[in-house]
């Protein structure tokens, strides 16, 4: 896998943690939304965005993999990514 | 370490009676050396200030006139180590530097790492040092692939590690600086990748 | 038979060596395989077979059957026909009752007929009851390959290494040795692997083939690694390949790879095929060439190709009386025409319809020919013909493995009767024969080709044409010959036979992937390398398909057998160690695992409940210390640390006092706790935190990967293994460090509970804070790890004159149950949230946000019907009452025991449970249920047994 950080490394430098998405905003979310966002994943066939993490550093960046046919397409520092809506009050 | 009190992760094994070492691999500790860090927003323009020359790229090093390597680990996260010998007051220059401007109020300009108390320090040199770590380590370290300056940060034996290429008198060598706390473990790791080239630690 | 001077590429015949076979003495040399020297002793059965125990011999002579698989010493299934002897090696049979040569369980040969194909499906489950008692017990003394003791050490040094070139090839025959030579002429780096022990594949050992000069020239090339006897044992994605060579596992990374693997000589199938003394013509060539060994007297090769004239023209050299059988009606060939010219006989358009047993099955003396009709089937014109050889050249199979686990897919050409493979990764290229290119000048110039291929890619230039496949294969068609009788095996490592697939269709498993799960074909130790080309033909035939309808079935690392040893390697499990280890060690620690540290559980070596118990009392009454080296350690910095923390945990932070410690609790998204600690603020805009020793390395990425979204400025680096900590705690302890700082004031109003100082503890810098895990008077002292072991000698030295003794985690343990304060990861589990636990009073509602708050908000809607609750019970019933032991209502599982101890101080037995919310009041009783099933009843309590006020670690 090639890290944006590191050039390409063994896989078993990295983890996986599962597709990006949004972080929906909690107080304009329904109580079936926000339970659907918690619990349940797309776990789509195809092209996904995934956040990965290059362990030795703690590095977190994006991946495009294709989740059939396990190729990796792209890799790019979440910094290039729209970032998530402000949290902060 | 200038302290009579603070030890070395290695340094109850350098009492164990061992083989002596040949040039293919020789292992140095350099734990007692002065080392630093700097890390977070602000921590390159502050870093650019103070010494010579910074790396250009991530996982470089710049090495500074006397023989003192800046190197950058990625982000704003940067390593300061002295020359082999200690010689130099780089270390602890900077960190005196830091905490003057900090007193005086001025934020942006990172803050320091414990350095010499998270990670051990090796030197590892010898023109078997490639071949050897071939067996503990993924990353392409022959010669012609890992320059001089050069910066890796990859797992050693399943430890996380930060490498860099600093050669000894012409010969092939490696900074090695990894987990404070798995000092035991990595001495057994060394001594047994090392022993097939009659080398170990000096 | 025996040999007296044998020449041979890989003996010496000037040095014998001595070895032993089943107890009794042979005599080889230098250079032997055990099966090449036994079979110059004459010696020809090797193994009996898995199911029948039928005696097998040499098949292949390449270590890709399992008839030749021995056991020595206490290595089981070694290739017989691999493996070197040396001088004293003492050998082993493998699956044999009694012995090799009077095998007890030979008699299973006759019970063929009770037990058809898949017959363990459906007879050993009735009645009720009887595979435990009767068949498992009995299968399991039948069945498995050699014995293993378990208890013997290690065997040799086994370790692995990386490696990185940029093109690799798999295959040293005439494809891969120009594959090499080509892709090495643009001057990268090139390695070539080969299982054998010398360079030149078929080459080595088949008529007319001379390679010496590609040999001598990729030997030439400085950039050039040749490998022999190194098998690539598996693809893996990105082309990294598992090569094992010796004791060492090479994972080697490939930018670009050729596979030259070649062909697999295949089987015929009539009945009594397997017996000792019919092989491949492959293998008695190798026995001739390589070994000097001349496998008979008097041959009869099975011919369905034109290298069956290269064995038949060899072995008239070796003195061999040769018979050909001849399964084409109109054969020709080059080497058919030499053969012609010697003057043999030649029975054209005829199979081996029945080989012929000697006695005990040992040997082959005979077989009967058949002539063929129209549609190659057996007639019933027969003649015997006499032999002690059977020599099978009537087809291959591209060696395939590596090339699908490339995810090649395998199809079959009607053709040709020959497999292909098509759809692998596009850095991988196949080249000669495995790719139907037989021939052997085209063989050659295809290696070439692929070579040149392999170069380009790299420097992206335009790969070179190369040369069409062959139009014809060596491959005859149907060389299968069914006999009434049966006994014509298609797989011989489990023993099947043509009627066993032509069943397994039958009833109804017309996959192949079924066909192999029912019948079992493929599954043995050659992984159906002499298996899948009859069984995809037979599965096709019979269920009226094509052969490229069937296919194969999926074909997965490793290629051939390897050794749990070289998977294994060296032990990497790295163990992390506090700079008071040595101290530890001398006090008479006795270790535990938390996490990867290794920690004292406790002190000495007596009894470990009265040790406990007098650590405990030690410091409950006087002053104990404890090293908290492994906990978690995080600085957390910058302008929006306190808004960070907020965040990041439940609690509030912003208005957190410069010098003061408040408790932290974290849940997950799904608002469920995760992890705990305490929070020091050092400046406004620096906190230094702790987190579990388990949790912290997660808890820091975790951090990183909100603020990868977030964006505030906050900085966080873990310090973890870079502060040393002690606990010093109990009465005396304050006493105990008055003596050891002049700039931390002590007293209970300048230091008092919760708060965070800063000063210097035995000349060391040190952080330090009050805090109340255990429930006593307590100072966390963090120093910089390199002073780890002096600060750890000061405060025992500074509290040897009030008897201060090192606790550990099991006493730690107790005092902090005694105290009812949660351990998270053992009270909680993933569904956990801080109501349960009753700590909504670390939860701050009126925050914002937190990770986990709008779950919790929706989760405190329906609550679980459950509480972590505090009890007691007066003593300790003698059927032992333990964590994970269930909390029993009304019949149904109401939760579990978390935490249990005999409490010293308390003088009863306490314990945190999960139990129903109407049984979370104090006094309701809860019923406990012990490993042995046994009943035992509780009361419930406030969790806080020991100092319910908090008086003393408030001191």
């Amino acid at each position: 896998m090639h890290c944006p950080l590191n050039g390409p490394r063994n896989i078993s430098e990295f983890i996986c943690y599962g597709e990006f998405h949004n972080h929906p905003d909690p107080d304009k979310t329904s109580d079936k939304d926000w339970a659907e966002y918690v619990w349940l994943a797309n776990n789509a066939a195809g092209v996904v965005r995934e956040w990965w993490c290059h362990t030795p550093t703690n590095y977190w960046f994006i991946a495009e993999r294709n989740t059939v046919t396990d190729e990796i397409l792209r890799t790019y520092p979440s910094e290039d990514l729209r970032p998530s809506e402000e949290l902060r009050s | 370490m200038d302290n009579p009190i603070a030890q070395s992760p290695f340094a109850h094994r350098l009492r164990d009676t061992r083989p002596t070492v040949s040039g293919g691999v020789k292992i140095t500790d350099l734990s007692a050396l002065p080392r630093t860090g700097f890390k977070g927003r602000g921590t390159r323009d502050w870093l650019a200030s103070q010494v010579d020359t910074v790396p250009d790229a991530p996982n470089q090093a710049a090495f500074q006139d006397d023989g003192t390597v800046i190197a950058w680990l990625g982000g704003q996260e940067y390593l300061a180590l002295p020359d082999p010998e200690g010689r130099s007051t780089f270390c602890a220059n900077l960190t005196k530097a830091w905490d003057t401007a900090r007193s005086t109020g001025t934020q942006g300009i990172g803050f320091p790492l414990p350095r010499e108390d998270s990670h051990s320090w090796l030197w590892i040199t010898g023109a078997d040092v490639p071949s050897m770590m071939a067996k503990i380590c993924g990353v392409d370290l022959r010669p012609d692939v890992f320059a001089e300056g050069d910066v890796a940060q990859t797992v050693v034996a399943r430890l996380g590690a930060i490498l860099l290429r600093q050669d000894r008198n012409g010969e092939f060598g490696l900074y090695m600086l990894s987990d404070f706390a798995s000092g035991h473990y990595l001495w057994d790791v060394l001594q047994d990748a090392a022993a097939e080239f009659g080398g170990g630690f000096v | 038979m025996t040999q007296i001077t044998r020449t041979g590429a890989l003996i010496d015949s000037t040095k014998p060596i001595t070895f032993f076979f089943e107890g009794k003495r042979y005599s080889g040399v230098q250079g032997d395989t055990i099966a090449s020297a036994l079979a110059a002793n004459g010696q020809w059965v090797l193994s009996r077979s898995f199911k029948y125990h039928r005696p097998r011999g040499v098949l292949t002579m390449a270590g890709q059957d399992a008839n030749t698989l021995v056991q020595i010493g206490n290595e089981v299934s070694v290739f017989a026909d691999r493996h070197p002897i040396s001088e004293g090696l003492e050998i082993k049979a493998q699956n044999v009752n009694g012995s090799l040569e009077k095998d007890r369980d030979f008699f299973m040969n006759r019970m063929g007929r009770f037990m058809p194909v898949g017959f363990y499906y459906r007879t050993f489950y009735k009645p009720k009851g009887i595979w435990e008692k009767i068949w498992e017990p009995l299968i399991r003394a039948k069945a498995g390959l050699g014995t293993l003791d378990i208890n013997a050490p290690e065997d040799g040094y086994h370790d692995k290494a990386y490696g990185w070139y940029d093109v690799v090839v798999v295959g040293a025959g005439p494809s891969g040795l120009a594959a090499a030579l080509e892709a090495a002429k643009l001057g990268g780096s090139v390695l070539l692997v080969d299982e054998n022990p010398q360079l030149g594949g078929a080459a080595t050992y088949a008529r007319g083939m001379n390679l010496q000069d590609l040999i001598d020239h990729v030997e030439a090339m400085e950039n050039i690694e040749t490998w022999t006897d190194a098998v690539c044992n598996g693809w893996f994605a990105d082309n990294w390949l598992a090569v094992i060579q010796g004791n060492r596992l090479h994972k080697i990374r490939a930018r670009q790879l050729v596979l030259a693997t070649g062909l697999i000589e295949q089987p015929a199938q009539f009945r009594n095929n397997d017996l000792p003394g019919i092989m491949q013509g492959s293998a008695a060539q190798r026995l001739i060439k390589s070994y000097g060994v001349t496998p008979g007297q008097t041959a009869v090769v099975l011919a369905g190709n034109d290298d069956a004239y290269g064995v038949a023209l060899d072995l008239v050299d070796a003195g061999v009386s040769v018979t050909v059988c001849e399964l084409r009606k109109e054969a020709e060939g080059p080497l058919r025409a030499q053969v012609q010219t010697v003057g043999l006989t030649i029975h054209d358009g005829c199979c081996i319809y029945e080989a012929l047993p000697g006695p005990g099955h040992k040997h082959v003396r005979g077989v009967s020919i058949a002539e063929l009709d129209d549609a190659g089937a057996a007639t019933g014109k027969q003649r015997m013909l006499p032999c002690d050889l059977v020599c099978m050249s009537v087809g291959y199979t591209p060696t395939y493995q590596l090339a699908v686990q490339a995810g090649g897919k395998v199809g079959y050409d009607d053709k040709t009767a020959m497999f292909s493979i098509t759809g692998h990764n596009a850095d991988v290229g196949l080249a000669g024969s495995m790719d139907g290119r037989y021939a052997l000048e085209r063989c050659v110039a295809h290696g070439t080709a692929m070579g040149a291929r392999a170069a380009a890619r790299l420097s992206e230039a335009d790969a070179p044409e190369a040369p069409d496949k062959c139009a014809t294969s060596p491959n005859y068609p149907w060389p299968i010959f069914p006999h009434p009788k049966g006994k014509d095996f298609v797989d011989f490592d489990e023993d099947l036979q043509i009627k066993d697939i032509k069943n397994a269709v039958a009833e109804g498993y017309r996959e192949l992937e079924l066909v192999k799960r029912f019948s079992t074909v493929g599954m043995g130790p050659s992984q159906g390398r002499h298996a899948a080309l009859p069984t995809a033909r037979l599965v096709a035939k019979h269920s009226d398909r094509t052969v490229a309808e069937v296919g194969v079935t999926t074909a997965r690392p490793p290629f051939t057998t390897e050794k749990i040893a070289t998977l294994a390697g060296r032990k990497f499990t790295p163990m992390r160690r506090t700079p008071m280890h040595s101290r530890h060690e001398s006090a008479g620690a006795e270790w535990l695992l938390a996490g990867n540290w290794q920690r004292p559980a406790y002190y000495g070596r007596g009894n470990a409940k009265k040790t406990i118990a007098l650590e405990v009392s030690n410091a409950r009454t006087n002053v104990g210390m404890i090293d908290v080296s492994t906990l978690g350690g995080l600085d957390v910095r910058g302008p929006d640390a306190a808004e960070f923390l907020n965040r990041m945990y439940t609690f509030a932070y912003a208005k957190l006092p410069i010098g003061k410690t408040r408790y932290l609790l974290m849940t997950n998204e799904a608002g469920t706790v995760i992890d705990d600690g305490v929070a020091c603020r050092i400046a406004e805009d620096y906190f230094y935190i702790t987190a579990t020793t388990t949790g912290v390395d997660n808890i820091y990425r975790n951090m990183l990967w909100w603020n990868a979204q977030w964006r505030l400025d906050v900085d966080i680096a873990n310090v973890t293994a870079a502060y040393a900590g002690v606990n010093l705690a109990g009465p005396n302890a304050r006493t105990v460090l008055n003596k050891l700082t002049d700039d931390i004031a002590t007293g209970a109003e300048d230091f008092p509970y919760l708060a965070y100082r800063e000063g210097h503890v035995a000349g060391i810098p040190a952080r330090a804070f009050r805090v109340g895990f255990i429930g006593e008077l307590g100072y966390e002292i963090h120093v910089p790890a390199r002073y780890g072991g002096a600060l750890w000698d000061a405060i025992a030295e500074a509290g040897a004159e009030f008897g201060i003794r090192p606790f550990g985690l099991e006493a730690q343990r107790v005092m902090r149950l005694e105290k009812g304060h949660v351990i998270v990861g053992q009270d909680t589990d993933g569904m956990t949230t801080p109501e349960e636990l009753d700590m909504i009073w670390a939860v701050a509602n009126k925050k914002p946000f937190f990770v986990g708050k709008r779950s919790l908000e929706l989760r405190n809607k329906t609550l679980r019907d459950r509480k972590l609750v505090g009890f007691s019970l007066d003593e300790m019933p003698t059927a032992g009452l333990e964590e994970s032991n269930l909390v029993i209502k009304n019949g149904e599982i109401a939760g579990f025991v978390t935490s249990i101890c005999q409490s010293p101080s308390v003088g009863k037995v306490i314990g945190l449970a999960y139990a129903a919310r109407s049984d979370s009041e104090t006094g309701a009783k809860i019923t406990l249920r012990a490993s042995d099933g046994s009943l035992h009843q509780a009361t419930v309590c406030s969790p806080h047994f020991y100092d319910p006020d908090n008086k003393r670690q408030e001191m």
